[in-house]
């Protein structure tokens, strides 16, 4: 019954299993993916510094050959004669900027966004391609233009208010080798660089100085998210911001993008300059992105093992169904079949060794239940028994032997036994004279009179206990008569030696602890004389009467009355469903007679006329004295 | 009584190499053709008399003039009278927005336009260098530091100076650098008399710099 059971488990373990799997497999590749990812962008930053140095120092070099051109050109005397001077004239001005521009003309390729010729103090003497036409001004608090004018060649970020430049400066000697000035070329940093820039890398860039983005390879609106990641960089170190600052994610619409920021130098770095290089990044590799991204061709029969998997699902629904049937269906077929049979009657009870588990624990049950409902027929049929006497046989001395008058000491020493219950006429000792019931036993109280028709109870039986209940038993179920009302029919007579513990047939009215009598059935008073029944018309009559004698037989003159009055009675009976296997014409006319003789003598009538009537369900006789 | 003399610098080579002044992509490098000829302290140098007999007339508060010229002011270094106040005009192309780390409200913040003119509050601080920044630069600075009388110059880029009115008697020359009194300068003294301009002064400052502030710097280092 478990194998089943164990079989639908592991089933479940391993598809649970499966489930995780197929969950949890994307996340390594995502992982994979996220590091490469990670490691492009930073590789990417990298990149983008060292081509930044590379550009500087190419930057640097150009202006170094710039101020060497000015050297020859003489533009270096001009500036040293500028220098002494309190002021820049306008002459000096129109002479740079007419050397400048040869030179400018002169450069071939990606030409300077501007050129600045200092003199000794700092002063511009000429600009070439911005704001060209002014001069005069102090260039002198650039660090740039101080290094410059101290003998240095370097370059810087400037933000100018028309945006971000790199700048390289230079010394400027005269022929002779004098300080003369310095030369500042300029580049913008803009879209086109920023894009040139980007293709180097294989990635976008964008370049901010503060919150303002100066320039951008791709027009993505992610800047509000890289400059709020910004601000992590000022706890790198200098240098460290590609390899160690986080790596961002940030979206524009659908398109996702993974990001590392990277300080500028220079001043513009001192005003908050960064530049960001930023990847395109991919679909997430989830559980639906994994399955978005497989192709047909992945299921293909020779990708995918179509056949292995048919063959795992066939023998696993295979091996389920087999222990079903054979732990379920089978039992089951079995138990069905023997069911029928019993309702057919072919059998008797199941064979409880013929199922198992919970199907034996079926048949168990019903096998318990048919043998409770077999117990309960047989004692049933025993106290009918009990109440009835035996199976009845045609000779008198079965019947007289039934119920022998003995009490719990044994023999009741004469004393007769109580009359039948149903053949009353009023309370015991009424003033008619009949003979008084007998005195009870000692210790007990006296039974009730037996009705017609029954078996008076026995004296208290040896062995009964207090709780027992000495009330006559109900009159036997006939299957064509009416059963005796649940709340009329006396309670049943207890098994000997035992408790009354049978519960069997209608409802009754059980005894409590004491020695429960019921009331004695009474006819009405104008036709019930109050008279006492001393004896029970089918208990046997006694051997022999209180002085010995032996009791009279029936007068045959009145046989024919009372054998009328025996059928009718016998017919009432088996109207009401009595037995009437007990009840013989001898007995019968006898106690009629006696009755009558009883009846004749007290009210003195001169005959006694018999009734059969029907009292409770039961077959009762009426006796009426005849004037 | 005018007072003149020059400050002389010490030979290239033995000269410190000027301060680093911040960097861009690759580290400057020295002009292949002519290395740079070291440090030049000039413009952050100051000549004061001291000790000598001071008329009451020379400790008035007054005002002077500061000019923007560009992105510096025309000296990096603008001694000032103690009491007196700054008159800042910008001779220069752009709009600066001034302002000081030493106090909020020694310079007004509002931008200056070309031609324009803000005035500080009176620098009471005696021997205390007061910075003076621009919000749209990093590189605009100049200090202020006020001095009990007037008889003080700044040296031009040649190193020449000169210092008028000064009252006849003997004076001794002092030299301010930057933020900090030159401590290892020989004794150079300057007698003012009578109706001769006294001697040009000469005074030759060592190669490396030392100054109270240096030294204040150093004990608080160590403490």
């Amino acid at each position: 019954m478990h194998l089943s059971k164990i079989w639908f488990f592991l089933v479940t373990v391993v598809a649970a299993i499966a489930i995780t799997i197929a969950l949890v497999m994307p996340r390594p590749a995502e992982r994979a993916a996220a590091l490469q990812e990670s490691k492009s962008v930073r590789s990417a930053c990298q990149i983008a510094n060292i081509l930044l140095r590379d550009n500087a120092r190419a930057r640097i070099q150009l202006t170094a050959e710039f101020a060497q051109a000015v050297r020859e050109l003489k533009l270096s005397t001009t500036l040293f004669e500028a220098s002494k001077g309190e002021i820049i004239s306008g002459q000096t001005n129109a002479t740079g900027r007419k050397e400048l521009t040869k030179l400018l003309n002169s450069v071939s390729g990606t030409k300077p966004s501007f050129i600045w010729l200092l003199d000794r103090q700092g002063r511009v003497v000429a600009r070439s391609n911005l704001n060209d036409k002014t001069y005069g001004d102090s260039m002198r608090g650039y660090y740039l233009v101080k290094d410059a004018l101290d003998g240095y060649v370097r370059d810087d970020l400037w933000m100018l208010e028309d945006g971000l430049y790199r700048v390289a400066g230079a010394p400027v000697l005269t022929r002779d080798l004098q300080w003369a000035g310095a030369i500042v070329l300029g580049q913008a940093v803009d879209g086109d660089f920023a894009a040139s820039l980007g293709e180097n890398i294989n990635a976008n860039i964008n370049f901010y100085v503060g919150t303002d983005v100066v320039a951008s390879s791709k027009p993505v609106q992610i800047h509000k998210d890289i400059v709020a990641g910004s601000k992590q960089l000022s706890e790198l170190k200098s240098g460290d911001d590609c390899a160690l600052g986080d790596v961002l994610k940030v979206a524009a619409g659908k398109e996702r993008f993974a990001a590392v920021n990277s300080r500028l130098p220079g001043e513009a770095g001192a005003q908050g300059g960064f530049f960001s290089v930023y990847i395109n990044r991919p679909e997430p590799l989830n559980f639906m992105g994994t399955l978005k991204a497989a192709k047909k061709d992945d299921l293909g029969f020779d990708r995918f093992p179509w056949i292995l998997v048919a063959l795992l699902f066939v023998g696993l629904m295979g091996i389920g169904f087999a222990l079903m049937f054979i732990e379920v269906d089978k039992p089951l077929k079995r138990l069905n079949s023997e069911a029928v049979a019993l309702a057919q009657g072919e059998k008797e009870r199941f064979a409880e060794e013929a199922h198992r588990s919970k199907y034996g624990s079926i048949a168990r049950s019903v096998n318990i239940s048919i043998d409770k409902m077999q117990r309960e027929a047989k004692a049933a049929k025993k106290d009918l028994d009990q109440l009835l006497g035996p199976a009845p046989a045609s000779s008198q001395s079965m019947v007289s032997s039934a119920l022998p008058p003995v009490g719990p000491g044994g023999d009741l020493g004469g004393i007769q036994a109580p009359p039948p219950s149903e053949f009353k006429f009023g309370a015991p000792n009424a003033d008619l004279g009949l003979t008084p019931p007998p005195p009870a036993m000692p210790g007990l109280t006296p039974p009730p009179a037996a009705m017609p028709g029954l078996t008076p109870p026995p004296a208290a039986m040896p062995g009964l206990t207090p709780a027992t209940s000495l009330t006559p038993p109900p009159p036997a179920n006939k299957p064509s008569g009416k059963p005796p009302s649940a709340d009329k029919t006396p309670p049943p007579l207890p098994m000997a030696g035992k408790a009354a513990a049978v519960d069997e047939g209608p409802k009754m009215n059980r005894p409590t602890d004491s020695l429960v009598v019921p009331e004695p059935v009474a006819l009405p008073d104008a036709v019930t004389p109050k008279l006492s029944i001393d004896d029970d018309i089918l208990a046997p009559p006694p051997l022999k009467a209180a002085g010995g004698e032996e009791f009279p037989t029936v007068v045959s003159d009145s046989a024919k009355y009372f054998e009328q009055i025996y059928e009718e009675f016998i017919a009432m009976k088996e109207r009401c469903g009595e037995s009437t296997d007990n009840l013989t014409f001898e007995r019968f006319s006898k106690k009629l007679q006696k009755n009558k003789d009883a009846l004749i003598e007290k009210r003195a009538c001169s005959s006694v006329k018999f009734q059969v009537y029907e009292k409770d369900g039961k077959a009762a006789l009426k006796a009426s004295p005849v004037k | 009584m005018t007072v003149t003399g020059k400050v002389e610098l010490p030979v290239v080579a033995q000269r410190a190499p000027s301060p680093k002044r911040g960097q861009g992509f690759v580290p400057r490098a020295k002009n292949p053709v002519r290395p740079p000829d070291g440090l030049n302290p000039l413009a952050q140098v100051v000549i004061v008399l001291s000790d000598g007999p001071v008329d009451a007339s020379d400790t008035k508060p007054r005002s002077s003039r500061y000019n923007i010229i560009g992105e510096n002011f025309e000296s990096e270094i603008l001694p000032v009278v103690v009491g007196g106040k700054v008159e800042i005009k910008n001779m220069g192309l752009k709009a600066p927005r001034l302002y000081s780390t030493f106090a909020d409200d020694v310079v007004p913040s509002d931008p200056i336009n070309k031609k324009g003119v803000r005035v500080t509050k009176a620098i009471t601080e005696i021997h205390t260098p007061i910075d003076i920044r621009d919000h749209e630069s990093v590189h605009f600075l100049a200090h202020v530091v006020a001095f009990e009388h007037a008889y003080f110059a700044v040296p031009d880029h040649s190193g020449r100076f000169e210092i008028t009115g000064v009252p006849a008697g003997n004076w001794k020359v002092k030299v301010w650098y930057r933020d900090g009194w030159v401590t290892n300068l020989p004794k150079i003294s300057v007698s003012v008399a009578g109706k001769r301009a006294p001697k040009a002064i000469k005074v030759a400052l060592p190669a490396k710099l030392k100054t109270t502030a240096t030294k204040a710097a150093k004990k608080d280092a160590a403490q």
